[in-house]
């Protein structure tokens, strides 16, 4: 049988593809408190967890990964300054300020993420 | 289709998967999308060959292309780009089994694409941890469009294929 361009099950595949993904960020924005915290992780282990919202001035950290990445924090975000690695992507994910970002700097198995207050109560630092 | 033609096709959708797979990556990212992330024009190949040749024939074009990752970017592209094709390309023979006639091509690009994604995403975290997971919904949104995209040039892919004239 040949296979038509458009079906109605279509349709539905996409839709069900598209809500998933809407829904997913939808939640990660409305399930965490008021606050924004930037968790930095090497290989799925937190490194540092950085209260975004009482950063009052920019400052540079570096993350020994397998890679050394250099990651800057200011008041408007937190973002991947430098990296030794081929293809900086990391770089190029640019400033993270909003809850659910992701930048992630693959050869270094290094990621930074923003999440609310609420998952990290206490651990700021 | 003779054999001939068959394994004749395939090559060549190998070929096109290889050159579209390399040429991607030298055009720059879309504005709004997440460093690394492709349409996938290469997919269009796998699953042009599921529907016109044959599963085993999506499968060697989804590792011949993953094969040329590995030359070219390393072992950590070519395991996201294996794990993506592999998935992707049961996807596809999968709709294509159970589904020929209910699902049309948009419906297998989307679907071969979020099963992409989330494939990668999986090993993804397994070099960065689960923090890779909130990738995904991004993922998900922009490549339900990039899927229909993939879903029409597969049409035209077959409409082509099928006005070629094999005689017999």
């Amino acid at each position: 049988m040949k296979t038509k361009l458009f079906k109605k099950a279509d349709l539905f595949i996409a839709l069900a593809v598209l809500i998933t993904g809407i829904a997913a960020l939808l939640l990660i924005s409305l399930s965490q408190g008021g606050g924004r915290t930037a968790v930095v992780e090497y290989r799925g282990e937190t490194v540092k967890v950085i209260d975004l919202d009482s950063v009052k001035e920019e400052y540079t950290f570096t993350v020994k990964g397998d890679l050394e990445v250099v990651i800057e924090v200011s008041p408007q975000g937190i973002r991947f300054l430098s990296s030794p690695c081929p293809d900086k992507r990391c770089v190029e994910f640019g400033l993270l300020n909003k809850k659910g970002q992701v930048a992630v700097c693959m050869p270094a198995g290094v990621s930074v993420r923003i999440a609310g207050e609420g998952e990290y109560d206490g651990v700021t630092g | 289709m003779k054999r001939g033609e068959k394994v004749a096709l395939a090559g060549m959708l190998s070929a096109f998967a290889v050159a579209s797979g390399a040429l991607e990556s030298l055009i720059p990212p879309l504005p709004f999308a997440p460093p690394g992330f492709r349409i996938g024009i290469s997919n269009v190949a796998s699953m042009t060959a599921a529907a016109a040749v044959s599963p085993l024939a999506a499968f060697a074009v989804a590792i011949i292309k993953s094969v040329f990752v590995l030359i070219t970017r390393g072992t950590t592209a070519f395991l996201l780009s294996v794990a993506g094709g592999l998935v992707s390309a049961c996807v596809t023979v999968l709709l294509l089994r159970f589904a020929r006639g209910k699902v049309g091509c948009i419906g297998i690009g989307v679907a071969s694409a979020a099963f992409h994604n989330l494939a990668q995403v999986c090993v993804y975290s397994l070099i960065i941890g689960t923090a890779a997971f909130w990738y995904l919904p991004y993922l998900l949104i922009l490549g339900s469009f990039c899927g229909a995209l993939t879903g029409i040039l597969l049409d035209l892919a077959l409409r082509f294929i099928s006005k070629r004239d094999y005689a017999p």
